[in-house]
């Protein structure tokens, strides 16, 4: 934890443009430089024995993508497919991954010296996944470390 | 390391490994001519050799240098006839090879990698002739023992090993190669000999020796380098006092000036080396200092030794810096692939063509699309497919090498192996030129390796065993790969021993592999392909080819992943042939479609068998439970069934006939009917507890189905995709079948590499994802493991056990109807022919009906007249069954639909009998009446049979008959036969129970009447044993039997069986007997 934040201190000296968007009520955020693109493609197709998480796997552009509902993979309720549902395309580890959020919101600029240490819990999200939480004027965005939450390993 | 630019050290590398994988085979050439020396091939040889070292030289790689340098001196001289190139020179030059080859692979450690033993053995060879160097030298290898790991212990043509002293400094010693340190000077760089105090130099000032070491070979050449041991040992923390050198000959291009940036060391400890080997500290004005200073290094003990034989290479005392490092190095890294590959110009030419003809495409494409020009889009789509199968092909094309990458490297292993085993083997490689894709040729290496060493090893005999059976001392091997069928075939075949099939069964045996009942049962072809269970090796002794670890079923499992199919032919004494099916490529592969539970799965056409598609009506019968499996019998043969919605855990949907909606099938098994009816029967019960959450449309069809068999609705049927994949052949039970395509194999995220039941994925031509099945493991998941290779004997072992069972009563009959609702059946062997009669056609003439037939009169007669049975059917159309009976035709009338089937039936001899009815048998699921046509006809015209003759016996009575037969129905039926004429029977069960009762009543019997199939003892076995016996020998046997196949009569005449005679056939059987009676 004291790394992450040491980590969040050392980039203090710029600001960032974060991309944020709502797993169920809660809002999280990530460095856009991490997002692919954000895409509504639902036509998934299902992988039968997936890990629960997995939504199912989609075809980017002849690229096969693993979906990942994010808001399983935190351990929340199961993301409900709307018309806001959306999937944030990563690239973690040279591999294409999706994840599903119940909709997206803002992109913030979040100034790196006002990201304060996650708590052990933000919305039902156990602190772990985050890298630090940012304030803005009416808002509190949980900043996820991607790697953390694709990381499978316990 | 003094290699600054990779890219050219890439391509000196390439290149070397190149001319090096040449070498090989032209060194095995040049064995081959012996002293008929191929100049132009030596030379070849020579000229690849040349430029290994040139590159190396420049490249700084010293002993990849050193080593060319010492093979091209042998090459010279065989090139100038000096020396002849004998199976030991080859050796030598081809083990020397081998190491250049591990030294390419591994070209960053290569300086530190000793090789002074090929250096030896090198030189020895060159030398070798010079009588007088070689008892020195082997004296020298007496003394020390072989060399270790020398690391920097670069040894000259010369030989010759100096020590370079450093004036005024007892301590820094060091013994060096004369020509290196000439190179190094003469390649402009400076040489210093550099005494470094690890404790003062090193330690105190915070570093460590291999930081040290890595700094100086970055900026130069480590020549030499000795360390005291003992001192180092000696080393205490917190003793600071005695010094512990570590004397180093550095070559570097920093000069004086500046080669203390690197060292930090006061100037006395830095000692330049001059031309003529003296040596002047830094700093020092030149002063004289004996050129060689005999004194060795103090406390190596081998040091004696290696002065006074100054010019063999010594390992000095370097090596004990890193000796893990060095012995350990070549080994780790064996497997690497290539990373680069050699393309044609032309080709490249080509996809540069082909892209640029897609750019073009696509701009038509983008503009017709703009003008919404629909005319110009359909062109411009036609014209991209086009160009994408060419770019595919072309890109395909680059990836293709040829498979001499692999072959070439198996006049080696064969030359090698057979000569460690003594044995003579002419390898024929045939198809070099046939290509695969890259990661197939790969993949295949090892496999074939094993394949090739295994045909060497075991397959040829060695050649005085060869020569006692007669075939040539030098055993062949041919190696063929060729195209067929868009597959590469690949043969190994040998004209060796063969593999024996009953030897393999045995060893399987002992090993437990099968069971001894499965061994019985199995054919030639299964018991050779034991030899792929895991767990088997046919070698005698653990050979160190052999017993490496690395079995068949290694090979089989290799192949298997590559989609390859493996085939063994052998011939016990005359060789095998081993036959591998490969595809042309991995990347894109021609895949069945399938769909389960509303998503499409591609099986790979490779596991693919064939599709089967078992209509509703036919479930119930073909398919069924054996344990917890569902089984569907295919052919004959019993093929486990897997359901894949429940392999993968998914829900299985049907279309619902009435709706025409997909809906979910809860079929509990196979068989079972889709949907529950509201039927009343107990049988119902199970079902419709299961159905509580059946959706209110379904109760609403409940009514209207009750009276309809579901099962019968042609939407239930069952869609079976047969795979196999190695020694398993099971059926996938999906959906629906679709299309066959040829697909992109796409790997799967990370997130489900946990998922084994797939192979990865693939996109379909409407975009979505479709999962590629891997249908082995899928098996194993569902359990079906163990069916692997010994169930598979067990499950043939099972099927033949039942056509067995089933020959010994099978019977041809033919079925046909009198009235509607009831089947009869005769014997179809009785039945000469059918006729079609119009009902109006028939005459009654003399209280009999007739048919005029071919100008005469054909008796007709019905079921009916005898027996008690419906009477025949009031139709117009009629068909009459013509029987000849005692040489007369009668024809019996029926109706249809006649059929002809060969049942194994289970005849009930009681229940139904009755006049003209010798019993019952359920035939498609009817029951049948089988219908004794003899009887009938001899109650409606007993004066058609006249009465033979009685034979009586001696005393006067009626002649005894044994007979044997294990079917109570048959028996009882041919019994009364024969006491019908007036013979006494004697009925045994079997044979065993009939040889008793022969004994029993010796003398009484005169004719012995016998079953083919039973238990205990067959037939034949009885015949044998009558025949063989004095006492019974004279006896004529009758066989009675079903099936009169050629073989069995031939079998039958053999053991010395008098007549065949068909059961139920009576006439011909009373015939027969009486024959064999009056002429006793």
């Amino acid at each position: 934890m004291a790394k992450a934040v040491a980590e969040a201190k050392k980039m203090a000296s710029r600001t960032v443009e974060m991309a944020t968007f709502y797993v169920g009520q809660a809002l999280c955020g990530m460095d856009i430089l991490n997002v692919q693109e954000i895409n509504k493609l639902m036509d998934m197709t299902t992988v039968p024995q997936a890990p629960e998480y997995v939504m199912g796997i989609l075809n980017l552009r002849g690229q096969i993508v693993t979906i990942i509902d994010l808001g399983k993979k935190l351990k929340l309720s199961a993301t409900e497919l709307s018309d806001m549902s959306r999937n944030i395309i990563v690239n973690s580890k040279g591999e294409y991954i999706g994840l599903l959020v119940t909709r997206i919101s803002d992109v913030v600029e979040a100034d790196l010296d006002k990201v304060e240490p996650p708590p052990a819990n933000i919305g039902g999200v156990q602190g772990k996944f985050f890298k630090g939480v940012f304030k803005t004027k009416d808002r509190l965005i949980g900043i996820l470390d991607v790697e953390k939450v694709l990381n499978n390993e316990k | 390391m003094p290699i600054q630019d990779d890219e050219t050290l890439q391509m000196y590398l390439e290149e070397s490994i190149e001319h090096l994988a040449d070498i090989e085979t032209d060194l095995l050439s040049i064995e081959e001519a012996g002293a008929d020396i191929n100049e132009d091939l030596v030379n070849k040889v020579y000229r690849a050799a040349h430029s290994i070292k040139g590159g190396a030289g420049f490249m700084g790689l010293t002993t990849i240098k050193d080593l060319t340098h010492e093979m091209e001196n042998i090459l010279g001289k065989i090139r100038s006839r000096e020396m002849v190139p004998t199976p030991e020179i080859i050796n030598i030059l081809l083990s020397a090879s081998d190491t250049l080859k591990a030294l390419m692979n591994d070209v960053f450690t290569s300086n530190e990698v000793d090789i002074s033993q090929h250096v030896n053995d090198l030189q020895a060879i060159a030398s070798g002739r010079a009588l007088a160097d070689t008892p020195a030298l082997t004296a020298a290898e007496n003394e020390v023992p072989a060399p270790e790991a020398a690391a920097v212990d670069g040894t000259s043509p010369q030989g010759q090993q100096v020590t370079i002293a450093a004036a005024g400094d007892p301590d820094a010693t060091l013994e060096a190669d004369e020509a290196i340190v000439k190179g190094v000077m003469d390649e402009g760089k400076w040489v210093y000999l550099v005494k470094i105090d690890i404790a003062h130099d090193i330690v105190e000032k915070g570093k460590s020796t291999t930081t040290v070491i890595e700094d100086m070979e970055q900026t130069g050449i480590l020549l030499a380098s000795s360390i005291d041991i003992e001192t180092v040992k000696a080393l205490k923390p917190e003793d600071d006092s005695p010094a512990v050198p570590f004397v180093i000959l550095f070559g570097t291009i920093l000069k004086p000036e500046d080669i203390n940036v690197l060292f930090d060391l006061p100037d006395h400890q830095i000692h330049q080396v001059h031309a003529d080997l003296t040596t002047r500290a830094l700093g020092e004005v030149p002063a004289d200092v004996p050129e060689t200073k005999p004194e060795p290094v103090a406390p190596a003990p081998k040091a004696t030794a290696q002065v006074k034989t100054v010019e063999i290479p010594t390992p000095s005392n370097a090596s004990k810096i890193q000796p893990k490092r060095v012995t350990e190095k070549p080994e780790a890294k064996k497997v690497e692939t290539d990373t680069s590959l050699r393309v044609h110009v032309s080709l490249l030419d080509q996809l540069m063509t082909l892209a640029g003809e897609l750019v073009l495409s696509r701009n038509q494409l983008l503009q017709s699309m703009s003008s919404e020009d629909h005319r110009g889009a359909e062109i411009a789509g036609q014209r991209i497919d086009l160009i994408t199968s060419e770019l595919q092909e072309a890109i395909m094309l680059t990836r293709m090498q040829s498979i001499g990458n692999v072959f070439n490297k198996f006049p080696r292993v064969v030359r090698d192996l057979s000569q460690s085993l003594g044995k003579r083997v002419d390898l024929h490689l045939e198809g070099k030129d046939v290509e695969l894709d890259k990661t197939i040729i790969e993949a295949i290496g090892d496999p074939l390796t094993h394949l090739v060493r295994n045909a060497v090893d075991h397959g040829i005999e060695p050649p005085d065993i060869r020569q006692r059976s007669g075939k040539p001392q030098v055993g062949k091997i041919y190696l063929k790969a060729y195209h067929e069928a868009g597959q590469v075939n690949i043969e190994i075949s040998d004209d060796g021993k063969g593999l024996d099939g009953h030897v393999l069964t045995q060893k399987a045996l002992e090993k437990g592999l099968i069971s001894e009942d499965q061994a019985k049962v199995m054919s030639d072809k299964e018991r050779i392909n034991l030899i792929f269970l895991p767990g088997f090796s046919t070698a005698e002794k653990i050979t160190d080819v052999s017993g490496r670890g690395v079995g068949m079923d290694v090979v089989k499992t290799n192949l298997d992943k590559l989609g390859g199919i493996i085939d063994i032919v052998s011939e016990l004494g005359k060789g095998s042939t081993i036959r591998i099916k490969l595809p042309l490529t991995l990347a894109i592969i021609p895949c069945q479609i399938v769909m389960t539970g509303l998503e499409r799965y591609a099986i790979p056409q490779v596991n693919l068998e064939e599709l089967l598609r078992i209509p509703a009506s036919q479930a119930k019968d073909r398919i069924e439970r054996v344990g917890d499996a569902e089984v569907v019998r295919l052919r004959g043969n019993l093929l486990p069934l897997i359901k894949l919605s429940d392999v993968i855990d998914t829900k299985s949907v049907y279309i619902d006939p009435k709706t025409g909606q997909k809906r979910l099938d809860r079929r509990q098994a196979l068989a079972d009917r889709r949907s529950k009816q509201s039927g009343v029967d107990a049988t119902e019960n199970h079902d419709r507890c299961l159905s509580t959450e059946t959706a209110p449309e379904d109760a609403q069809e409940m009514d209207t189905r009750s009276t309809e068999d579901r099962r019968y609705h042609s939407a239930s049927a069952l869609n079976i995709v047969v795979v196999s994949t190695g020694a398993m052949k099971y059926g996938l039970v999906v959906d629906e079948l679709h299309d066959s395509e040829e697909i992109v194999v796409k790997p799967l995220g990370r997130d489900l590499k946990k998922c084994k039941g797939y192979a990865g994925a693939t996109i379909m031509g409407d975009g979505r994802v479709a999962l590629i099945l891997d249908v082995a493991n899928l098996a194993q998941m569902a359990g079906l493991t163990s069916l692997e290779g010994s169930s598979r004997a067990e499950e043939v072992a099972e099927e033949n056990l039942r056509t067995i069972r089933e020959q010994k009563d099978r019977q041809s009959l033919l079925v046909f109807r009198s009235a509607e609702n009831e089947q009869f059946a005769a014997p179809l062997n009785m039945v000469e022919r059918i006729e079609k009669i119009k009902s109006t056609d028939i005459e009654t003439v003399g209280g009999k009906r007739i048919i005029r037939y071919r100008g005469g009169s054909l008796p007709l007669f019905s079921v009916e007249e005898v027996a008690m049975v419906q009477p025949l059917a009031d139709v117009d159309d009629l068909l009459v069954i013509v029987f000849i009976l005692n040489g007369k035709e009668i024809g019996l009338l029926a109706i249809g639909p006649v059929d002809a089937v060969e049942l194994s039936l289970d005849v009930d001899g009681q229940t139904l009998k009755q006049p003209g009815i010798m019993g019952s048998a359920i035939i498609n699921d009817h029951t049948t009446l089988m219908v004794d046509v003899y009887e009938i006809v001899q109650t409606l015209n007993p004066q058609w049979f006249e009465s033979l003759e009685k034979i009586t016996g001696e005393n006067g009575e009626a002649a005894k008959i044994l007979f044997a037969e294990d079917s109570n129905f048959f028996r009882n039926q041919v019994k009364s036969y024969m006491e019908d004429e007036g013979y006494a029977v004697i009925e045994a069960e079997d044979g065993a129970v009939a040889w008793d009762l022969l004994q029993e009543h010796a003398d009484e019997i005169s004719l012995v009447v016998t079953d083919i199939e039973m238990p205990n003892m067959n037939g034949f076995e009885l015949t044998q044993r009558i025949k063989e016996s004095n006492a019974f020998s004279h006896l004529p046997v009758i066989a009675l039997t079903t099936l009169a196949g050629e073989e069995d009569i031939e079998k039958g005449r053999q053991v010395g069986i008098s007549d065949y005679q068909i059961k139920l056939d009576r006439e011909k059987l009373i015939r027969s007997i009486y024959g064999f009676l009056s002429n006793l």
